[in-house]
């Protein structure tokens, strides 16, 4: 378990400081993956340096499984290190070691010997898929291989927690699915609890069950993903369900309508939208699965003397409706 | 003209394998000392550093300062500053042995800079990554600096040791005996072409060697291409 409370971290500078993060209350649950989203400059590599103790904050503390890190002395420090594996977006692997020594560096730091600590890397090798690769220097892996050691070498150490820090930003989009699959299977299998910082929302789909959306250092919301998507309107429920943007002409209106199908069966919704489409036509729309919910959106066109008409009929369906045009 | 005027002093040319000696045995020498010192400078330049490993501004400051100082001073200056304290440490002035000496505490600040560099190149999310499974400072640069920037030092160690051959010439114009000394007391002095040529070869060669050495190793320590 993670439990931020009240962590605040100024940068002083001579023009003035800089508060990278204002106050920021967390409590990320044993088992559970969370994802930290926000636009860049939001706090979110602050937040996870603060969280891995590389930088102390100015108040505020920061708790693993109980363990406050803020306060610890160096060497009780690096030893609850090891309860934290990371996952870097630059995979920041030693290039002069084979992939099955990176993965048993962390055990070689803490003392392990050497045929144990190997016999160890092999296991966790197997487990993201790359026990053959195990001789081959990082060089000579592909990106989303090299991803997969970096994984591995976060388990070393049997951590209690994952942090994955824009663990597939530079990776391409397959290679992406896979990585967080493969974040998700270790969740599953190890009971982590699992801490992910990106700026990209497929991967808060994906793999998340709660979600922080970060902006200007102060939590904007928070909660699991099934109520952040109904809460209908706000930014995450947006950014997580996009919809193309599309024209708008002269004397036309335009309707957003979101809904999920804890509330309504998908296909009585879809029923009312055909019913609709003399007055009101779908622009575009989307309906995704999350959180074991179907959750959909669509954007509707309509004559501007129409939109009372279909926005009382709508609503009286009990849909959320918004007008944005 | 040329031709008629070069002739071949045997006499000169028989003390050329002992001066070669000489000269290998003075820049191996320095080199050692140049390594066991130039490198631990280096890696508390680039620790120390504002952003580094254990930043320490003013021990920062004051070890650029010393390393600038002696890049500063022309060896051939440096040589004849430090003769009191070649004396001192060799009980003499004079002799391949002794002038190891100022030719060492020459090339310890170019070579600290060098390694410096080569740390340097070593990327900052290397050492947090080790940081984070909770290595020690000492165990980050035994481990990821001195280990993953290798092939950058033993390139570095090639260029200083290099170095370390010319210098080690110039200590022969002042007693410091070996190839230098050759070309200075037959070649220059006595105006002996031959001599001056066979030197130049004899140089030509061991640098030759030296540097691909360094480079072989250097492209077996190298594991990212």
């Amino acid at each position: 378990m993670i439990t931020l409370t009240d962590l605040r971290k100024v940068y002083p500078s001579p023009d003035g400081d800089v508060v990278a993060l204002d106050g920021i209350d967390l409590t990320v649950d044993r088992g559970e993956i969370h994802g930290i989203v926000g636009p860049s400059g939001a706090g979110k590599s602050t937040l996870m340096r603060c969280l891995t103790a590389l930088e102390r904050p100015t108040s505020g503390t920061v708790a693993i499984d109980g363990v406050e890190l803020t306060g610890l002395a160096q060497r009780e420090l690096r030893r609850q290190r090891r309860r934290i594996g990371m996952v870097f977006q630059h995979v920041n692997l030693l290039d002069a070691r084979t992939a099955l020594d990176n993965v048993a560096y962390p055990l070689r730091i803490a003392g392990t010997p050497k045929a144990q600590a190997r016999a160890r890397a092999l296991e966790l090798l197997d487990l993201v898929g790359l026990a053959d690769r195990g001789g081959s220097h990082p060089a000579y892996l592909s990106g989303g291989q090299q991803q997969r050691v970096g994984i591995a070498r976060a388990l070393a150490a049997d951590p209690a927690v994952l942090l994955c820090d824009e663990p597939s930003s530079a990776l391409d989009w397959t290679t992406t699915r896979q990585v967080l699959e493969l974040i998700k299977q270790v969740r599953d299998r190890l009971g982590l609890t699992v801490l992910i910082i990106t700026h990209e929302m497929s991967v808060v789909r994906q793999v998340c069950d709660s979600v922080t959306l970060l902006s200007r250092g102060r939590v904007a919301q928070h909660g699991s993903l099934r109520d952040v998507v109904t809460d209908y309107g706000t930014t995450l429920a947006r950014d997580l369900i996009p919809l193309a943007a599309t024209p708008v002409g002269d004397k036309r209106a335009q309707l957003e309508v979101s809904f999920s199908s804890a509330d309504f069966a998908v296909a009585d919704v879809l029923a009312l939208l055909v019913e609709l489409n003399a007055l009101a036509g779908v622009e575009s729309g989307t309906i995704e699965s999350l959180a074991g919910e179907r959750v959909g959106r669509f954007q509707l066109d309509l004559k501007a003397g129409d939109a009372t008409q279909v926005i009382d009929r709508l609503r009286g369906f009990g849909l959320h409706v918004e007008v944005t045009r | 003209m040329m031709f008629a005027a070069l002739e071949i002093n045997w006499d000169v040319w028989q003390t050329l394998p002992g001066r070669t000696l000489e000269t290998l045995g003075q820049t191996l020498l320095a080199s050692l000392v140049v390594l066991l010192i130039g490198l631990p400078i280096g890696v508390l330049v680039h620790v120390t550093e504002p952003g580094g490993l254990r930043p320490q501004v003013v021990v920062h400051r004051i070890t650029t300062f010393i390393v600038n100082v002696g890049r500063s001073v022309p060896f051939i200056v440096l040589m004849f500053l430090l003769i009191p304290v070649t004396r001192w440490i060799a009980g003499t002035s004079i002799g391949w042995r002794a002038l190891s000496i100022p030719l060492a505490i020459g090339c310890i600040p170019f070579f600290a800079r060098i390694a410096e560099n080569a740390l340097r190149g070593v990327g900052k999310g290397k050492v947090e990554a080790a940081l984070m499974v909770g290595a020690s400072r000492l165990q980050v640069i035994t481990g990821v600096l001195l280990r993953e920037s290798l092939p950058g030092l033993v390139g570095g160690i090639t260029v200083t040791e290099v170095t370390l051959i010319g210098y080690s010439a110039i200590t022969g114009a002042v007693g410091g005996g070996g190839l230098g000394s050759l070309a200075y007391n037959y070649g220059y002095s006595r105006y002996m072409f031959d001599v001056m040529i066979i030197v130049t070869v004899v140089f030509f060669v061991i640098v030759q060697v030296v540097q691909m050495a360094g480079d072989l190793a250097a492209r077996r320590l190298d594991h990212t291409r």
